[in-house]
């Protein structure tokens, strides 16, 4: 059964968006990432034109995130002072994300510069995740020492500290607030609700429980998506109602799944799931950059 | 299937007589008669794609060759090249182009280098390499220009909005020809013209038009509209669907 999507001016099956949807909402639920790190690439693979895939995707990701952030509300899983911290520094993150696309847009490079920025971001993270999980994962087995909770170093020697009673963390609000602003400039740049950023920054800079970072980060995921949203409607207009309609049924559904998954793997477990997720996703966009492509020319709407 | 078929050209019979008072020809030749099939292509929600049948009639003993183009909206296009830096392919150069047919077809009713000569094709714009694409600014027509055209035609060629081959003429006795031409999904909206040549002996002898508007109705056009006319109400509306759903989800998950 076949839609057509009024401002990506193509018709796609809705089976396919509903699938896609389901997929990536799953993960979502599971690790608390926006997962429009997969999403935007499909929806381009699928014909979306870029524009519209990375703005609609911000769209699809508020709706996951809603139905992942309430499931683990329900679990108790979520730092609601920590939240707000990260969100409100997402904002302001996020609005300058918005101008810094349409900057990129009109030079052409955007494509490229979203390749290159997921595949150093991806890379680097990725690779500690996976060290540092696998390290605990073989130390449990041992049945060696407990984990620490959190290790000190500089970042908890700055000012203005502020206690997370949920987290259990003393820590200076400034850390939070850098986490959440460089996150709200990658949301609107790349489409994605830089879940995938937030979460290692939140278990390694801020030392929080893996068990609460998942809730936290779908808490702050929904503002900066929604944020996001409402700024590439207003200055862009390449939100497709219709596709992230589709889309995000498919996504809420399959958040609440994930979310119940989620919820039987231990921290570490869940961590170097994580990590291998991010890294093949940091190789399919290292491979897009050195492999030759089969067609150097590409075309595209000129927006004087 | 035939008596239909004969239906529809008594139908006819009446639009052609208006089209020809209409029809806006070159000074030196005669005005052709001919009509579509639509003259409005509506795109709602199961759109997928059209397909329109040009008609018309040759005066007199008929004879000769029909070609025919369609062509759509115009619009500005950007084509750029990558290149290797550093181990990396990025976009390096590109070409604008003023303006290019957002859809492109031609029927003829024969091969349409035996029938015109070059620079006959030329100046009427038939064929593929003969589509009107202004460069902006003073990129000039070497060869890097012929590369970045023929980018261009390829990746509308791919997308299904130009066409290598023409769709064949046919022809229903002496006088009367069709030629059917298909439309993809992602047809760009807006006003499309249909220009038929009748050829006799590589000389064009008698042309005529027809047009066709495409558009967005019903739910598309409106949402469209909102996005454009709106902008900031429909990303709240757009943010306000996907807290709905979320939280709708999340209800109903919790009762199972």
């Amino acid at each position: 059964m076949e839609i057509y999507l009024p401002i990506a001016e193509m018709s796609v099956s809705i089976v396919l968006l509903l699938g896609m949807g389901a997929g990536v909402g799953f993960l979502s639920g599971m690790f608390g990432v926006g997962g429009g790190f997969l999403m935007t690439p499909l929806l381009i693979l699928i014909g979306v034109p870029p524009p519209v895939a990375v703005a609609t995707e911000a769209n699809q990701i508020t709706a996951a995130s809603v139905s992942g952030f309430l499931a683990h509300w329900r679990r108790g899983n979520v730092d609601l002072k920590m939240g707000f911290v990260l969100v409100i520094f997402g904002a302001i993150g996020s609005g300058l994300g918005v101008w810094l696309f349409r900057k990129l847009r009109s030079t052409g490079q955007i494509d490229e510069f979203i390749s290159l920025t997921f595949v150093l971001f991806l890379g680097a993270v990725g690779t500690l995740m996976a060290i540092e999980s696998g390290r605990s994962i073989i130390r449990r087995r041992r049945g060696g020492r407990r984990e620490r909770t959190h290790v000190h170093y500089w970042v908890h020697g700055l000012p203005y500290k502020m206690r997370f009673r949920k987290s259990k963390l003393y820590i200076s609000a400034l850390v939070p607030a850098g986490i959440g602003l460089s996150v709200g400039i990658m949301s609107a740049v790349m489409g994605v609700g830089g879940g995938f950023i937030l979460i290692p920054a939140m278990i390694y800079i801020l030392g929080m429980p893996t068990a609460m970072v998942v809730g936290t980060s779908l808490f702050q995921i929904i503002f900066v998506t929604a944020n996001s949203t409402l700024l590439h409607a207003a200055t862009n207009q390449t939100v497709d109602i219709l596709l992230a309609l589709i889309l995000l049924l498919g996504a809420v559904v399959g958040a609440q799944f994930g979310t119940r998954v989620g919820a039987r793997l231990r921290g570490d477990e869940l961590r170097i799931l994580l990590a291998l997720l991010v890294l093949l996703v940091c190789i399919k966009f290292a491979y897009d950059l050195l492999a030759t492509p089969l067609d150097v020319y590409s075309t595209a709407p000129f927006i004087g | 299937m035939k008596t239909e078929t004969l239906n529809r050209w008594k139908c006819v019979g009446a639009v052609l007589c208006v089209c020809g008072l209409q029809v806006t020809v070159p000074a030196h030749c005669e005005p052709l008669a001919v009509d579509l099939s639509h003259h409005r292509i509506a795109i709602h929600s199961s759109f997928t794609g059209a397909e329109v049948l040009l008609f018309g009639a040759i005066p007199g003993t008929g004879g000769g060759d029909i070609i025919v183009v369609l062509s759509g909206p115009n619009q500005p296009l950007v084509v750029r090249r990558k290149a290797r830096t550093a181990g990396v392919w990025l976009n390096r150069s590109q070409l604008v182009f003023e303006t290019a047919p957002g859809y492109y077809a031609v029927g003829a009713s024969g091969s349409l280098e035996d029938t015109l000569d070059t620079r006959q094709r030329e100046a009427n714009r038939i064929g593929l390499n003969n589509i009107k694409l202004v460069p902006a600014g003073d990129a000039t027509r070497g060869s890097d220009f012929d590369k970045y055209r023929d980018a261009l035609l390829r990746h509308k060629v791919n997308q299904g909005l130009y066409f290598t081959e023409p769709s064949p003429v046919e022809f229903i006795g002496t006088n009367l020809f069709r030629v059917r031409f298909n439309f993809p999904s992602n047809v760009p909206p807006g006003v499309y013209q249909a220009i038929a040549h009748h050829v006799e002996d590589g000389e064009v002898v008698a042309s005529g038009t027809a047009d066709l508007v495409i558009r967005k109705t019903g739910m598309e056009a409106r949402i469209y509209r909102t996005a454009h006319d709106s902008p900031w109400l429909y990303g709240i509306l757009a943010v306000v669907l996907a807290l709905m759903a979320g939280w709708l989800a999340s209800a109903i998950f919790r009762r199972t």
